[in-house]
């Protein structure tokens, strides 16, 4: 049987035409910036719903862009090895090709593109049908699509605890609350606070291993020291003690916020005296706190909380790659060139050692998944009527008894959960074999 | 590569004798913790108290040994290593003003370093590890201009095309990565970017010695070509004689570090003084089986000692030929034996005397 | 060795030291003090009394010595919420409890994790190796407390193999430590089996083939030794994270444990019981990092314990 060869169309990052064609790590912080401003604006009502829907949008864009460079075509005609590595074409694509070729990870991928695109949509919709209804959360007739499968909010006293039916495809949970929706709201704060985690970490542990591994002597010794001592830390007692603090805080603002719509009623009933009493009750403390929670809502924290914890592996590989790649000539010509350190580091090294920081952040994924999963399990991550996989897996717990048990409750989380950690992890492995073939056997 | 060259008499048109950089008694030691036997602090001496002046629009090749301290001593010119002692000058003229502009490249660091490298470029030995895989050839030409803020983005783009046109790539290539390229369109790619600064002094770190024998006259002649349309100066190194020969106005020949013989290139060929030289050169063969036939080579005995011994004497005693008991205490000085032929050997009477400070001229 | 030795206990006091004071401020950061809902409505009178007893009037940086100086001296303070109990009481009938799951948790993990890697090394390729491996990926992704829910479901519910939950006989720790222990197990089996089959390729195991050692002696000999490298530098973060597994386990389980202390008191802010013990935690922490960076220079002859390059 002969096929035709053709040669994959080579996409080329457009010079000088496409001002906006961004190196990795900017696009990264300018990714972590719009993070950062959308769960800002996420607090003020009025922005929710169009600002998170522009940034889902966009997002999506991203990963089918990116999906599209990473997939060729699966009618292309499947070459051997040698016809590849003939081909001359870059170590990436070559890498892409033997990933491809990886039936687990392949399938990994698929099965959590879906999922993710599920979660997401939940997300999108649930916060966008109303304004485009023109109607409250609460004014859509309990047996509308909205109320049964998308409002993860909605608590019904009547249907508590009810096995997965035809309405309600999942069961329901002791509020009597979807959760179908639930499930599918919790996976998309899991998989924000796995990616957003990760971008932290990663772009935390390649700086820092970067610059230590670049300067050496004693920078590196001092710099890989801090790090060796931070690996000693129990740190997830760390992230549960700053929980601790910014629940505390979350609970003062909560309370603030409420005397201070209890003053703007007073205001407009025209009971000047009641407000200013009000106001004048609130301390500065509290005011603090409201405003450092509209700043920071403690989901963000808990992003930024685990993906600060989660840098030092990376650092560390990092730095051995750097230590080799800094006595590469293009190295060298970058600094006869005048080119200054923070140029070789991000313009030189750093793309350079882009295939084992995939492959770890791949993996660091699901790792902080778990974490988030842990901190909810134990009471403290995201807060009610929120939720995520490993919150609902701690209410699901609660449902495992010998007399009754309501499975359902954990079963349909934890299978998420599982599912999505399952799929990052045999992506994350099949990635290291694809870049790596030496390590796969 | 040799045979085809070795045959070529290239006897080039001498250029003024005007100083472009000037090194004296360069000296780049690298520690190599301490000998297990007495405690003592090994170092390896790459490179021992080199002095060479550069003159303006002239070739200087420089040859010898793997390991000789050749491409250190490039390095350390252009401070891409520290060195330990010695004086690297560069007078220029600057490019916007026309005046000329002094150096003192030892002294120099940070943003009057990098002002003093824009007129010092390199050419890297190994076309393929000198090129970063993952920017486009356009980018990498374009970095130095980047970097020196020298054109605005809009005229970036006719900057690297004309410079691509220059070197003999089609600027049509301009968005493809070096992997993409043969050994030599990568090496033309390194000339490029250091002909991007518009430098007056180029190092040429053996640039064809990496490269399949049937590029590496396109490479040298591209050269040649450079060399007479920007007036350039080459410091060109290279362990292969017969190529510098056809490129340079004189020749250094390194041992161990050490300068032993610095000569007009004719003259270099036709009277090589120092053993060393002479045992070099009697290894290029001759395309010629005549003469090829009878001609008697002079084959040295041993290894290179490691640079990490402590030396007395003469640093090519133990393998001399020649060798005469005191050269085994005495340490040669590179001086004149005959007008602009310098040599470190007893055997020559000039270099019996004492090292004076700044031995030259 | 005794400048390496010396150096590394400078290093874990400076580390609990560290880790001590980013708690306590941590913690004092926090709005509202312990017994804001305890003395609700109270006169400010008795708050001022209440606060007074713990320190609480005290500036800052005198809170944070006289507890620094109680570290040092062993005395972590009274407990804010458990009526007239000191920190150092409720550490004391905890902690043994924990110890006991974690270490029960550690050795399953090492003897689980180096068996199944050392067969499926051996076995390289063949069917028990890819399901060794892929019952390894599933140990690595499941987190525990889903593990440990299945093993109730199907050991006590099912099965009725162990008693429910709860602390009172020997097979109430099995399993727990079983359900903590096998992510770690899964990681250390994966580590052992590239690790063996990097040995097994060297030109050292050939040799020992060639000389006519038997298949046994040489995995026991040399391959083995080469093999605990990867995983004894692997402990150290197995540690830290079964510590903190525990937490999570203890919660499924109802065990009466450090974890299950330190969450209440977090959740609480009975300050001195979450420092006491992070205190606690930490310094096992450290000092089991200690002893593998020891234990490492011994097996690791190319290591050498001088620090510095």
């Amino acid at each position: 049987m002969s096929i035709a060869v053709t040669k994959p169309t080579t996409r080329r990052r457009a010079w000088v035409e496409h001002p906006l064609s961004l190196p990795i790590n900017v696009s990264m912080v300018l990714w972590i910036l719009s993070f950062i401003a959308v769960s800002l604006l996420a607090n003020a009502p009025w922005a929710v719903t169009p600002v998170m829907f522009v940034w889902l949008l966009a997002n999506s864009a991203a990963i089918v862009y990116v999906g599209m460079h990473l997939t060729v075509p699966l009618d292309a005609p499947r070459k051997s090895e040698s016809e590849v590595v003939a081909e001359g074409t870059s170590l990436f694509r070559d890498a892409m090709y033997r990933l491809r070729r990886n039936q687990m990870a392949t399938g990994s991928m698929v099965i959590l593109l879906l999922l993710m695109l599920a979660c997401f949509s939940q997300f999108a919709l649930f916060h966008l049908i109303p304004v485009i209804k023109g109607k409250d959360r609460a004014a859509f007739a309990s047996d509308s699509f909205y109320a049964l499968h998308l409002d993860h909010t909605r608590t019904n006293e009547g249907e508590t605890y009810e096995p997965p039916t035809a309405q309600h495809w999942f069961g329901t949970d002791s509020l009597g609350r979807d959760l179908f929706a639930r499930t599918l709201f919790g996976g998309s704060v899991s998989f924000l606070v796995g990616i957003v985690g990760t971008v932290v970490s990663v772009s935390v542990g390649v700086s820092w291993g970067a610059v230590a591994g670049y300067f050496g002597g004693r920078v590196d010794e001092w710099m890989m020291r801090i790090v060796d001592i931070l690996y000693g830390l129990p740190f997830l007692f760390l992230v549960i003690l700053i929980m601790t603090l910014v629940n505390g805080l979350g609970n003062v603002a909560s309370s603030t916020d409420q005397k201070f719509a209890e003053a703007a009623a007073a205001e407009k009933a025209g009971d000047t005296d009641k407000a200013n009493a009000i106001l004048s009750e609130i301390t500065p403390d509290q005011r603090t706190a409201s405003i450092v929670t509209k700043f920071m809502p403690p989901i963000v924290v808990v992003f930024v909380a685990i993906g600060l914890v989660s840098w030092l592996t990376m650092a560390r590989i990092t730095r051995g790659q750097v230590l080799s790649l800094k006595e590469r000539e293009f190295v060298v010509a970058a600094r006869a060139i005048g080119a200054r350190a923070p140029r070789i580091i991000f313009r030189h090294i750093v793309p350079n050692l882009m295939g084992p920081v995939i492959v770890y952040s791949t993996l660091t994924i699901p790792e902080i998944m778990l974490s988030e999963a842990f901190l909810s399990f134990v009471g403290l991550g995201i807060s009610e009527p929120n939720c995520s996989w490993g919150s609902l897996a701690s209410e699901g717990l609660a449902g495992v008894n010998i007399i009754k048990p309501y499975w359902w409750l954990m079963v349909y989380p934890a299978a998420a959960l599982s599912l999505s950690l399952f799929g990052l992890n045999f992506i994350g492995d099949g990635l290291r074999d694809a870049l790596d073939p030496r390590s796969a056997k | 590569m040799s045979v085809l060259l070795a045959a070529e008499t290239s006897v080039r048109q001498r250029p003024a004798k005007e100083v472009v950089l000037s090194v004296r008694d360069l000296s780049v030691l690298f520690p190599q913790g301490y000998d297990r036997a007495t405690g003592e602090r090994r170092i390896l001496r790459a490179v021992d108290g080199v002095s060479f002046d550069l003159h303006r629009g002239e070739t200087l090749g420089l040859v010898g040994e793997s390991g000789c301290g050749k491409s250190t001593t490039a390095r350390a010119i252009l401070r891409l290593i520290g060195m330990n002692s010695g004086s690297v000058k560069l007078d220029v003229n600057d490019p916007k003003t026309g005046k000329p502009v002094h150096y003192d490249l030892d002294k120099l660091s940070g943003a009057k370093l990098r002002e003093a490298r824009q007129h010092l470029q390199i050419i890297f030995q190994d076309p393929y590890a000198s090129l970063n895989p993952r920017m486009t050839v356009g980018d990498i030409i374009a970095e130095p201009l980047v970097i020196y803020g020298l054109a605005k983005w809009n005229e970036r783009r006719d900057r690297v095309q004309s410079l691509m046109k220059e070197v003999g790539l089609d600027p049509k290539h301009v968005l493809r990565y070096p992997h993409e390229f043969s050994g030599g369109q990568r090496q033309r790619i390194g000339i490029a970017r250091a002909l991007a600064l518009d430098p007056q002094v180029l190092i040429c770190d053996e640039p064809v010695s990496a490269l399949d024998v049937s590029v590496r006259s396109q490479v040298l002649n591209l050269l040649i070509d450079l060399q007479s349309r920007r007036g350039l100066s080459y410091l060109f190194i290279a362990h292969d004689l017969g190529v510098v020969k056809r490129l340079s106005h004189r020749v250094g020949v390194m041992y161990l570090g050490k300068l032993v013989e610095v000569a007009p290139s004719e003259e270099i060929y036709r009277t090589p003084k120092h053993p060393y030289t002479q045992a070099l050169l009697s290894a290029i063969p001759i395309p010629d089986p005549v003469i090829e036939k009878d001609r008697r080579r002079i084959l040295l005995k041993g290894d290179i000692p490691s640079p990490l011994a402590r030396q007395f004497g003469c640093p090519f005693a133990p393998r001399c030929p020649q060798a005469m008991p005191e050269c085994k205490t005495i340490v040669p000085r590179l001086a004149a034996d005959a007008p602009a032929h310098e040599v470190a050997c007893l055997l020559y009477p000039p270099s019996r005397t004492a090292p004076a400070s700044d031995s030259k001229k | 060795m005794i400048r390496f030795v010396f150096g590394r206990l400078i290093s874990v006091i400076l580390t609990i030291w560290f880790v001590a004071t980013l708690s306590f401020f941590l913690i004092r950061l926090a709005p509202g003090n312990p017994f804001a809902n305890e003395l609700r409505g109270a006169t400010p009178e008795v708050t001022e009394a209440k606060k007074r007893e713990y320190h609480l009037d005290l500036p800052l940086r005198e809170q944070y010595w006289i507890w620094l100086r109680g570290v040092v001296t062993g005395d972590l303070g009274p407990s804010m919420k458990y009526r007239g109990k000191t920190v150092n009481e409720i550490i004391r009938q905890t902690f043994p409890t924990s110890i006991a799951l974690g270490s029960v948790a550690m050795v399953f993990a090492v003897v689980l994790g180096m068996m199944t890697g050392v067969i499926a090394a051996l076995k390289k390729n063949t069917p028990i190796d890819y399901g060794l491996m892929a019952v390894a990926v599933f140990g690595i992704s499941l987190p525990s407390f889903i593990l440990a829910t299945l093993g109730i479901v199907v050991l006590v519910f099912w099965a009725r193999l162990f008693p429910l939950a709860g602390w009172e006989t020997y097979s109430n720790v099995l399993l727990p430590g079983l359900a903590l222990s096998l992510p770690f197990a899964a990681k250390i089996s994966r580590l052992t089996r590239v690790g063996m089959i990097e040995i097994l390729g060297e030109d050292f195991i050939r040799t020992a083939h060639a000389k006519g050692l038997s298949e046994r002696q040489i995995v026991i000999k040399h391959a083995l030794r080469g093999a605990m490298l990867p995983v004894v530098s692997y402990l150290g973060p197995a540690f830290a994270l079964i510590l903190t597994g525990s937490l999570v386990i203890e919660k499924i389980f109802f065990i009466p444990g450090l974890g299950t202390i330190f969450v209440q008191a977090a959740t609480n802010r009975d300050y001195n019981v979450v420092l006491g013990t992070v205190v606690v935690f930490s310094s096992l922490l450290c000092f089991f990092n200690f002893v593998v960076d020891l234990s490492y220079t011994f097996l690791d002859p190319r290591v050498k314990p001088v620090s510095g390059r």
